[in-house]
């Protein structure tokens, strides 16, 4: 049952409807991908154009996420869907909150931007943001193609990518630590580029959900407020 | 990492805790190896499964599938229809109602039966629900009397009819009909109630109250409905068993079935995709 075959039911319509629900949560997923994409450009190169776009993106993100609960919300009421179909509604709910959620994040780190930040980022910061901002979208782009294709595999990888993550964000945290113990001038920045980070840690974190979201969906098993160490052993102890 | 997709299914069974206490009521009623011939055509194909007692099970499954022809194994009503022969066993506390030397009368009194369309007699409220208990030779006014108040006070319909119980049955309401109904299986006291799609000719509201009345029943009775309804299946049942073209396809808790069916058949029938 990994493939949710949504083209095979008898009502059309009904084909139709989720069909319909999926797409948008990818189409919303494209908007948060790119958000989060210009967000990172935008605070390393502190480029405040490009940041205005990314607050200006999170409008579209929020009708969709409003409009995809509605169309959810319809089908439970209409259609009172079962199994694989009840699954797939529950799970899309639970990841346009995310997905928003990501997109609120973003929009943080660009309006940051455009506020506070005076381009004075430290060549080695600038570089670990980089990084940590590339990480974070391949999460997401990992755990869209994750939900399109109910592919297992990949969703569970980005759990793992979630480690790397938090561990790029504990360096970044070391370093703007050093460099406020060294100078207490710079704090003020350095705590703007520290809530950045914080911001794309959580980003993280909300991909880990979607990630388990679709776990669910294919598995029909929560695996929330499981790490994975627990999952694997439990799985080889049954 | 990719353990983790390579799960077998039942290994991913969270419901298995969950699920223990209700799998651990006692098995009023078990189903085995039975199969069921109409003439040369097969209607039930090895059949095997165990009924827990004071839970409610729902048969499900397309048209002719055998459900209905399953739930009148329980009290041979099968036996009235001509050509029709049976092998296997099916135990009821007990005693195997398959046997030939068991009295059937007194089996359709320890499984009482209600079908799709209410069927009362043409008599009062009253000698509806006191007609199995005057069969059993009790005509003690007292007693009757008590037993009716109790039966349709366990069907929920005393206070719609206690001011005129000596009316004629047929002048309820279907909903209310098919609850005397219920009333009169019920005041012979049955262990088993099979209900044959009991809400298929009413309305929502007497369906829900008919619903409602399952759920209090399963308290003191075993109770088997078959239904075409599947929230009504969703909404009612302990257990589920999907059939199809005679066989049992999947039968497991109905939470487990209706959110994660094991089986892709069942999930193709209960989401309404093309089998």
């Amino acid at each position: 049952m990994d493939k949710l075959n949504l083209g095979q039911h008898i009502s059309k319509q009904f084909n139709e409807e989720l069909e319909e629900v999926r797409s948008k949560v990818l189409q919303m997923g494209g908007i948060v991908e790119e958000q989060l994409l210009y967000a990172t450009r935008a605070l390393v190169n502190g480029d405040s154009e490009l940041a205005a776009q990314v607050v200006h993106d999170d409008a579209r993100v929020n009708s969709l996420e409003v409009e995809i609960d509605e169309e959810c919300t319809r089908i439970v009421a209409l259609r009172q869907p079962a199994a694989s179909d009840l699954r797939l509604v529950m799970a899309v709910i639970k990841t346009i909150t995310d997905l928003e959620r990501i997109g609120d994040e973003a929009k943080r780190v660009a309006k940051m931007v455009v506020d506070k930040l005076d381009g004075s980022m430290r060549s080695e910061v600038r570089h670990e943001i980089e990084h940590m901002g590339g990480l974070v979208r391949q999460q997401l782009r990992m755990v869209l193609d994750a939900f399109a294709r109910t592919d297992v595999d990949t969703a569970m990888e980005v759990v793992r990518t979630d480690e790397k993550v938090d561990d790029k964000y504990l360096s970044i945290t070391r370093h703007l630590m050093t460099y406020m113990a060294e100078d207490a001038k710079n704090i003020p920045a350095i705590l703007n580029i520290l809530w950045a980070a914080r911001a794309m840690e959580r980003m993280g974190d909300r991909c880990e959900n979607i990630a388990e979201y679709v776990f669910y969906l294919v598995h029909g098993r929560d695996i929330r407020h499981t790490s994975l160490d627990e999952v694997m052993s439990k799985v080889s102890k049954t | 990492m990719n353990e983790a997709s390579e799960i077998p299914q039942e290994q991913l069974d969270l419901d298995v805790e969950r699920s223990a206490e209700k799998a651990q009521a006692p098995v009023a009623v078990t189903v085995r190896d039975l199969n069921l011939y109409y003439g040369e055509v097969q209607a039930l194909k090895d059949i095997n499964l165990e009924i827990r007692e004071k839970q409610v099970t729902a048969f499900i499954g397309p048209s002719g599938c055998g459900k209905s022809t399953l739930l009148r194994c329980f009290n041979r009503m099968n036996d009235l229809i001509e050509d029709c022969r049976t092998e296997g066993e099916i135990v009821l506390h007990g005693s195997n109602v398959q046997d030939p030397g068991i009295d059937v009368a007194d089996l359709r009194r320890r499984v009482g039966m209600v079908f799709q369309k209410p069927n009362p007699f043409p008599k009062s409220i009253f000698e509806n629900v006191a007609y199995g208990l005057r069969i059993q030779g009790i005509n003690k006014r007292q007693t009757l009397e008590d037993a009716v108040e109790w039966a349709l006070r366990g069907a929920a319909l005393w206070e719609e009819v206690e001011n005129r119980l000596d009316e004629s049955a047929l002048e309820l309401s279907g909903g209310q009909q098919q609850r005397l109904v219920i009333a009169r299986a019920i005041a012979v006291q049955p262990e088993v109630i099979l209900l044959d799609e009991p809400c298929s000719a009413l309305d929502p509201i007497s369906t829900l109250k008919v619903e409602e009345l399952i759920n209090a029943l399963k308290e003191k009775y075993t109770i088997i409905i078959v239904t075409h309804n599947m929230q009504q299946a969703a909404r009612v049942s302990d257990r589920t068993a999907f059939m199809y073209l005679g066989e049992m396809i999947e039968y497991g808790e109905t939470d487990q079935v209706f959110t994660n069916p094991r089986v892709k058949r069942t999930e193709d029938y209960i989401t309404g995709r093309y089998g």
